[in-house]
């Protein structure tokens, strides 16, 4: 399989794209048009809308929908106040190709069960925040802005056993420090028997994070956000650094 | 409701778009009025010379479901049978054959022979099947068959947006059109028999390369 390169999108009121620092919003970039804008032209593989700070999905915008169909032509997912099948459905009926849910899989595994039965499991994916407390990886609670009692392997192994598609670990300690990603996870991802795409995000800072992030057979996609904002890397020349290192990455021909 | 581009129609084809409620209808949309294609989501008046599109997303028995609740199941049959194109994509694709291990016991819309099974698990190979993937034109295809395709040097060249965990094994090989590598073996990424082609990647959602492989199919379906 190919591997990916994955911009991640913020929003804050409504369509500001902001960057985040260990998952607090912490500086404006610019809007929705301009960023979908700036990573589809600069060649990305997917991308990932977040939007924790919506309590529902009917908070969304025709104008948000609008600005998606009318931007992308590549696969886009989105996370962000998704609490049933029926929002799954809205959302990709809208334009998106995939739905992520963090709060939903924390409150009740059955509503992941519920989406990956009515749109399949490629469609859903979970979002798992985690932070690493004294060598043990706990999932963090976005809302309570704080760290749960689930073990992340614990989620993990729950999140694939409930009808996940795919996984993404997101570091709130690595979040938008550009200090390169978390090294410390072969241990939880040596124990994942199952082939399921996982994708890693949290603190990638240059084209050498990604190349080792991206060897390991265990992850699919590096998904990143500061790093296309602050710095000259785009993620064509990530996935060009990636090629010459004979990583298996996407082709296009024009 | 019609939707039609404000500039000059390519050609007369009138595309019509089976709307799934839980698929990414968006991303057809906007290829088609990107395209210059004039579409509905409407099945009133069905012309043989109409392309009908089965957009991808979702359970084999949901979009069967959807289908005979809706009439349009035996609608898209007849119209097959009198030889109007028919264009799937993704679960789309897998709906024109007869079953899916997805759905036990749930017909098809049985336009070709064959069914779609799961992904055969690897440990080298994730599934579902998510991402970027290049195509394989298989060498014994015979070459109408592979029109779209063979003869399009782009295919050989970029890689397609895959997104699935099952995959038609189609009973007749020679629709096959493209595949995909998997360490068991090639699998279907695409076929195509007569007034039918079916995608099982995303070309809507495959960037310009995707958008110039669709609009190629739509042209070379027009009746």
């Amino acid at each position: 399989m190919k591997k990916r390169i994955i911009p991640s999108i913020l929003l804050q009121q409504g369509t500001q794209a902001c960057l985040s620092q260990n998952f607090n919003p912490w500086r404006t970039v610019g809007t929705l048009t301009q960023s979908l804008r700036l990573h589809t032209r600069r060649s990305c593989d997917e991308l990932i809308i977040l939007n924790p700070g919506i309590a529902s999905i009917s908070d969304l915008t025709d104008r948000f929908f609008n600005i998606i169909i009318n931007e992308v032509d590549i696969p886009i997912a989105y996370a962000g106040g998704i609490r049933s099948s029926l929002d799954a459905q809205l959302i990709i009926n809208k334009g998106f190709d995939k739905v992520f849910i963090t709060s939903a899989f924390i409150d009740d595994h059955k509503i992941l069960a519920s989406i990956s039965e009515t749109l399949g499991s490629q469609s859903i994916g979970v979002s798992l925040p985690y932070v690493n407390i004294n060598q043990e990886y706990f999932v963090w609670d976005y809302r309570l802005k704080k760290p749960t009692s689930s073990s992340l392997l614990h989620s993990l192994h729950d999140a694939i056993s409930y009808g996940a598609g795919e996984i993404m670990l997101h570091s709130v300690h690595h979040d938008g420090q550009l200090s390169g990603f978390d090294r410390n996870l072969d241990s939880i991802l040596e124990q994942v028997s199952s082939p399921i795409p996982i994708l890693l995000a949290g603190g990638f800072s240059s084209p050498a994070d990604f190349r080792i992030a991206l060897s390991n057979p265990r992850i699919n996609a590096a998904v990143a956000s500061s790093l296309f904002s602050l710095t000259e890397h785009t993620p064509k020349t990530i996935r060009n650094h990636c090629l010459s290192n004979n990583i298996l990455m996407r082709n296009t021909f024009f | 409701m019609v939707h039609q581009p404000w500039y000059p129609l390519l050609g007369t084809i009138m595309i019509k778009v089976i709307p799934f409620p839980f698929c990414n209808m968006g991303a057809v949309q906007r290829f088609l009025t990107k395209s210059g294609y004039s579409f509905e989501l409407s099945f009133d008046n069905l012309n043989a010379s109409d392309i009908v599109i089965l957009p991808g997303v979702g359970s084999f028995e949901q979009g069967m479901t959807f289908l005979k609740k809706s009439s349009l199941y035996s609608a898209i049959q007849e119209h097959a049978y009198r030889g109007g194109p028919v264009l799937g994509i993704c679960l789309g694709m897998q709906l024109l054959f007869e079953s899916s291990d997805e759905s036990p016991g749930v017909k098809g819309l049985s336009l070709l022979k064959g069914k779609s099974s799961k992904i055969p698990n690897h440990e080298s190979f994730s599934v579902p099947h998510i991402g970027w993937n290049s195509l394989t034109i298989p060498s014994d295809v015979k070459s109408t068959y592979s029109m779209f395709l063979a003869h399009d040097s782009l295919t050989t060249l970029a890689d397609f947006y895959f997104v699935h965990s099952y995959v038609v094994n189609p009973e007749d090989s020679f629709c096959i059109s493209s595949t995909f590598s998997h360490p068991s073996g090639n699998l279907c990424a695409s076929i195509h028999s007569k007034s039918i082609v079916g995608f099982q990647f995303h070309p809507e959602k495959s960037g310009k390369d995707g958008y110039n492989l669709l609009k190629s199919t739509i042209d070379s379906l027009q009746i």
